[in-house]
């Protein structure tokens, strides 16, 4: 009979698949270009499957169809990043991008964000507001009480997942800074 | 050995394939499209599969034995199936098979031929899964309650249905990285009497898929599944108007999978590696499919 044969592959090749699974690239490094968001998904490891993820996020308003084959939206199932082309003149719902996610069936882990913009301080707090749309962030990390650059910055971080979903209309988005280019 | 027929034709149609791709297998048990697509809430999808088994090689228990009748058996089934998706945790399955299938069989001593064609029993499921994503896999555990409706014709010298409703529970597991799927099922059939003295034994049986993943292209979202599949079927001894029916079995083979968007193209071949029939019956044979599926 050949199939105690055949008894063994199975455990065999579940432990080969924690081996490959072990070897993703999630940790690859994050590339950001301008006017793009890339999101950090848990278990996005087959397009097919995460096909309505795609589609919920290419309906989203602030994204720039004209890149990634047509909708904005470029899914990598190697590194489980989802990269977004955004509309540089529309600010990004955050929100927006976490529950798309969700209801897609997976789980957003953060977003990386890359922000030219100018800096202010006030209320103990360093916010950046976008020269492209005017979007204001808070950026988390940056030590306070030191002048602000005097001229536009490029800022590079991330936002949490929770920091998506609760995310409130107008509040300033939750930055963590990562990278700063242009300061003095 | 017209329910037995019958039977392993609708469980064969239900039976894992696949994946889902992971993936890609659109032909998983309780799955219609696959067993991780479509996750979305609000998805839905559908496929179009056909079937095709039969032989004429004669077994008594596990020898092959001479044929001298002639006897053989060949049945295509052409699946339609669809699935919603209300949440990534609960789905909805149907299947509908369209079955067109002929033997020569002894009865009173001689061989006889008949043949069947038409509308089988519909297949209805209620995946319930829980889902785990983690930073470089995905899996599910999921229970299906099943139930197969006797909408199939049985009337003829080989009907497609046998006129009971069945019930049916499956237990599956899947697990998906990149380069590699996994899924598998455990599952029960409690087969009722049907009619014209037909009454199919109670089945149970296992499914495992393993599929590679060598090639995907993230921009145009296309890629192919090569998966080897295993299925082990134990049913219960029963009667139809030819004899005992039951017995176990185990077949494998290969499935490959293309697919691009939402739409999968799958082929599969399996061949039995173990046949332990109750009395005398025709050997499964060999089993081929094809299958086209889309998700929306």
């Amino acid at each position: 009979m050949k199939f105690p044969c055949l008894i063994p592959l199975i455990p065999l090749a579940w432990s080969l698949s924690v081996l490959f699974a072990g070897a993703g690239a999630a940790d690859e490094e994050v590339v950001l270009d301008d006017h793009q968001v890339i999101v950090q998904v848990r278990g996005v490891v087959c397009s097919f499957c995460a096909h309505g993820t795609e589609k919920n996020l290419a309906e989203l308003s602030f994204l720039d169809p004209a890149h990634f084959g047509g909708d904005g939206v470029l899914m990598d199932i190697h590194t489980q990043r989802i990269t977004l082309a955004l509309d540089p003149d529309t600010p990004v719902d955050y929100g927006a991008i976490h529950q798309a996610i969700t209801d897609g069936g997976y789980d957003a882990e953060r977003a990386y964000v890359r922000v030219r913009g100018v800096v202010e301080q006030g209320d103990g707090r360093v916010l950046l507001t976008s020269a492209s749309n005017g979007q204001a962030y808070r950026l988390d990390g940056v030590e306070t009480g030191l002048p602000a650059p005097a001229g536009p910055v490029t800022v590079e971080g991330e936002v949490s997942a929770n920091d998506m979903a609760r995310l409130a209309d107008g509040e300033p988005v939750p930055l963590r800074v990562t990278a700063i280019e242009g300061a003095q | 050995m017209m329910p037995a027929v019958r039977a392993r034709s609708v469980l064969f149609g239900a039976a894992p394939v696949l994946v889902s791709a992971m993936l890609a297998a659109p032909a998983l048990a309780h799955q219609p499209v696959m067993d991780m697509a479509p996750r979305w809430k609000g998805g839905y999808g559908f496929q179009i599969r056909q079937t095709h088994y039969g032989s004429s090689s004669l077994l008594n228990g596990t020898s092959e034995i001479a044929n001298p009748f002639g006897l053989d058996k060949s049945v295509s089934t052409t699946w339609l199936e669809g699935i919603y998706t209300f949440r990534r945790e609960v789905r909805l399955t149907v299947k509908i098979p369209y079955i067109d299938q002929s033997r020569t069989g002894l009865q009173g001593g001689a061989p006889v031929s008949a043949s069947g064609r038409g509308l089988g029993d519909v297949v209805i499921g209620l995946p319930l899964k829980r889902y785990e994503n983690r930073e470089t896999a995905t899996s599910n555990i999921a229970i299906t309650p099943s139930i197969r409706l006797p909408t199939g014709d049985t009337d003829g010298g080989f009907p497609v249905g046998d006129g009971s409703t069945d019930f049916g529970v499956s237990f599956s597991a899947s697990f998906e990285s990149a380069g590699i799927y996994q899924y598998y099922d455990l599952w029960f059939w409690e087969n009722g009497s049907g009619e014209n003295g037909i009454d199919q034994g109670d089945e149970i049986g296992f499914d495992a898929n393993i599929g590679w993943h060598p090639y995907h292209d993230n921009l145009t979202n296309t890629g192919i599944f090569l998966m080897w599949d295993l299925a082990a079927r134990y049913e219960g001894d029963g009667r139809d108007l030819f004899g005992p029916t039951g017995g176990q079995r185990i077949s494998t083979g290969l499935a490959a999978v293309y697919y691009t968007g939402g739409i999968m193209l799958r082929g599969e071949y399996r061949t039995p590696v173990h046949e332990n029939v109750t009395g005398t019956q025709l050997s499964r044979g060999d089993e081929i499919g094809i299958g086209i599926g889309f998700v929306f």
